[in-house]
């Protein structure tokens, strides 16, 4: 298995980052089409597999054009919306929910032919149907059931991720089975993220006894309360980091891309939970300025611990014509936030 | 892009294929030449990009990788002017991070006095048409999801209406908001001042402080809302502290935009207490304009106190302020404060 090879450094980001803030506050916002492009190519070009490294090739044009399509298309539906009544609104919402499969493969299509490997870039199929019903209407799913179908669609989810992408015209296939994303879930998610939200609770109870006995009554809940919302926000985030990162692992280790090449990922749930909160933690004390820096960690060690092997020949992968792509699919989804987080 | 023209070893990949071959390339003035052995098998094909100073991509949807990195004079001669300044600023020494870091400061530190006088601005330019229609929209939602038709008599809210037509002639509004009366299971004793018009008054605030003139101390604070524009104040607060979070720190990572989001929100809530403070204010002034004392508001708060220290079975209500401080997450100053400064 070979490691995948993060070449960044973050004194060399540290100055794309501050010029990209700095042009992007100079220009009130415009120069941040560029600067997207400029920080997406730093991370690809220095991420190395056998010695080649990954090519970006979206321009700040492109992103700028579909940036201003989208403000467009709101502003329109938002105008639409006004004149109509109350009951009337709700179709704007309802038009846009619809819209959302076709602007998340727009998105996904746009984001894959701009990347690129040995000449070859990478291709989504997806179709408008399967991505409503895997991206879209699963999250509904699993909410409704209480999360008992959680792993269940997280499997379908990601198996639809991976499956239906290509690196040119070879497709990627994955099998896993439910039976491990039900454990991912309830064994090694779950159990360790109450663990964690009951150490902590106790830990702060004891805090609260221990004040009690000395103070007098009536402290427990007075120190207690105020960290309630702490106690549950390690489980809103916790869960979701170790679940996340359990789900990619299964998905990765998995994947194999035609005959050619198989791949894996390693990735230590709570070692990631700990990058990031101490990223984040860095980036509060350091008034930002850290960010570069945690941004460079986390990538490398997400890029270290996934791996390949090359089991065919890796020289004969062809690809399609490239056909020219819009931004427009993945400057809305940023714009309203409906990324497809893998 | 590139100087004068040179002759450069490396990989040479077709069009639409991921196979290799050892070939040589000659590039200047933004074209290249690829050479296999002695035979040209591309000739003065234009540059579309070099990407980390090796991959250099062709026109033709050919790649050449060269085999070492070219150096910065062979890429520098050719770069526009915009371009050698950023690649200045991208240059790390520890000197220059700390001058443009300190630069980076003092523009947000610019944006943030600068946003405010801006958001003045167009609080004053936006047309008050738009606000009302931003408010009546609130409204109607609002009037779907939680308020239910008032039990009140159609005497007391006549009575309470007319009242409040004076008053908002003495607040200096230039627009006459409506005052409607709603019964909610959700709100509890309350007052809304939806942008632009229209204040929502609840039932049970009506029940609770039973006198006219508390009420309309309380109709004061909201038509004072409306007057100095507060919802529009924060609606763009909103919108500019949320675009420059994202500008600086992206969407990247959800511990670092959930933690942006958290402080913006501190923020907005700071504010929101500010604007409630600027109301209390305005609406004593609302109140002696129109002829009514000032100690309505205070005696109204009073009333509200003792009602809600009552519902969580608290008699004194010296107690009860005590333990109902607010915190940094709160869109009111608590009663305690309030009650200080308006006294």
């Amino acid at each position: 298995m070979e490691e995948i090879d993060f070449r960044g450094k973050t004194k060399d980001y540290f100055g794309i980052w501050l010029s990209n803030l700095l042009l992007t506050l100079i220009t009130l916002g415009i120069f941040s089409a560029w600067a997207k492009v400029r920080r997406i190519k730093y991370f690809y070009n220095n991420t190395e597999i056998l010695g080649h490294s990954f090519g970006y090739h979206a321009t700040g044009g492109q992103i700028l054009v579909g940036r201003l399509i989208a403000i467009a298309i709101l502003a329109i539906f938002s105008a639409i919306s006004n004149q109509l009544p109350l009951e009337g609104q709700l179709v704007s919402p309802l038009a846009i929910f619809f819209l959302i499969p076709w602007l998340l493969n727009r998105s996904l299509n746009f984001r894959a032919r701009m990347i690129s490997y040995r000449n070859i870039r990478f291709r989504w199929h997806g179709t408008y149907w399967r991505t409503l019903l895997f991206f879209i209407l699963g999250s509904f799913l699993s909410i409704i059931s209480i999360g008992l179908l959680l792993p269940l669609i997280s499997r379908n989810y990601y198996r639809y991720y991976a499956t239906y992408h290509s690196f040119g015209t070879s497709r990627f296939t994955t099998e896993t089975k439910i039976g491990d994303y039900y454990k991912a879930f309830f064994v090694n998610a779950l159990a360790p993220a109450l663990l964690l939200t009951c150490i902590f609770t106790l830990l702060v109870s004891g805090l609260g006894l221990i004040a009690n006995n000395i103070v007098g009554d009536g402290v427990i809940p007075r120190i207690g309360l105020p960290f309630l919302p702490f106690t549950i926000l390690i489980f809103i985030f916790v869960l979701p980091i170790i679940y996340g990162i359990l789900c990619r692992n299964l998905m990765v280790a998995s994947l194999v891309l035609g005959n050619d090449a198989a791949f894996g990922s390693e990735l230590k749930p709570l070692w990631v939970v700990w990058i990031s909160v101490s990223n984040l933690l860095a980036i509060i004390f350091s008034l930002g300025l850290l960010y570069p820096w945690a941004q460079i960690r986390l990538y490398r060690y997400l890029a270290n611990k996934t791996s390949l092997e090359v089991t065919g020949d890796i020289d004969k992968f062809v690809d399609e014509n490239t056909k020219s792509i819009g931004a427009l699919g993945e400057e809305y989804s940023s714009l309203e936030d409906i990324d497809v987080s893998i | 892009m590139l100087a004068s023209k040179i002759l450069l070893n490396g990989e040479f990949f077709e069009a639409n294929s991921s196979r290799s071959s050892p070939a040589s390339i000659k590039i200047g003035d933004q074209r290249a030449s690829v050479f296999r052995g002695d035979d040209c098998i591309s000739k003065n094909i234009k540059i579309i990009d070099i990407q980390n100073q090796k991959n250099i991509y062709l026109e033709n949807e050919s790649l050449f990788v060269l085999n070492d990195k070219l150096t910065k004079q062979q890429l520098e001669p050719n770069i526009t002017k915009f371009e050698k300044i950023i690649r200045w600023l991208e240059v790390f020494s520890f000197k220059r991070a700390l001058i443009l870091s300190a630069i980076l400061i003092i523009i947000i530190v610019g944006f943030r006095y600068l946003f405010h006088s801006v958001s003045s601005t167009i609080v004053q330019i936006f047309p008050i048409k738009w606000e009302q229609k931003i408010g009546d929209n609130a409204y109607k939602g609002l009037k779907l999801a939680t308020f239910k038709p008032t039990q009140l008599s159609a005497e007391k809210i006549k009575n309470l209406t007319s009242k409040a037509q004076k008053l908002i002639q003495f607040s200096g509004l230039k627009i006459t908001p409506e005052i409607k009366f709603h019964k909610t299971n959700f709100y509890g004793a309350n007052a809304f001042a939806f942008p632009g018009g229209p204040i929502v008054v609840t039932d049970q605030l009506v029940k609770v402080l039973k006198s006219d003139t508390l009420i309309l101390a309380v109709i004061a604070h909201e038509i004072a809302h409306i007057r100095q524009r507060h919802s529009l104040h924060q609606i763009i607060k909103a919108a500019g502290a949320t675009i420059l979070f994202s500008v600086i720190f992206g969407y990247d990572e959800s511990l670092i935009e959930e933690a942006s989001a958290l402080a913006i929100s501190l923020w907005l809530s700071k504010k929101s207490r500010e604007f409630e403070k600027d109301a209390d204010l305005v609406a004593l002034d609302i109140l002696e304009n129109s002829g009514l004392s000032k100690k309505h508001l205070v005696e109204s708060f009073e009333k509200l106190v003792n009602h809600f220290c009552g519902n969580v079975d608290k008699s004194d209500p010296n107690t009860c302020l005590n333990d109902i401080e607010t915190g940094w997450f709160s869109t009111h100053p608590s009663f305690k404060e309030r009650l200080i400064y308006l006294k």
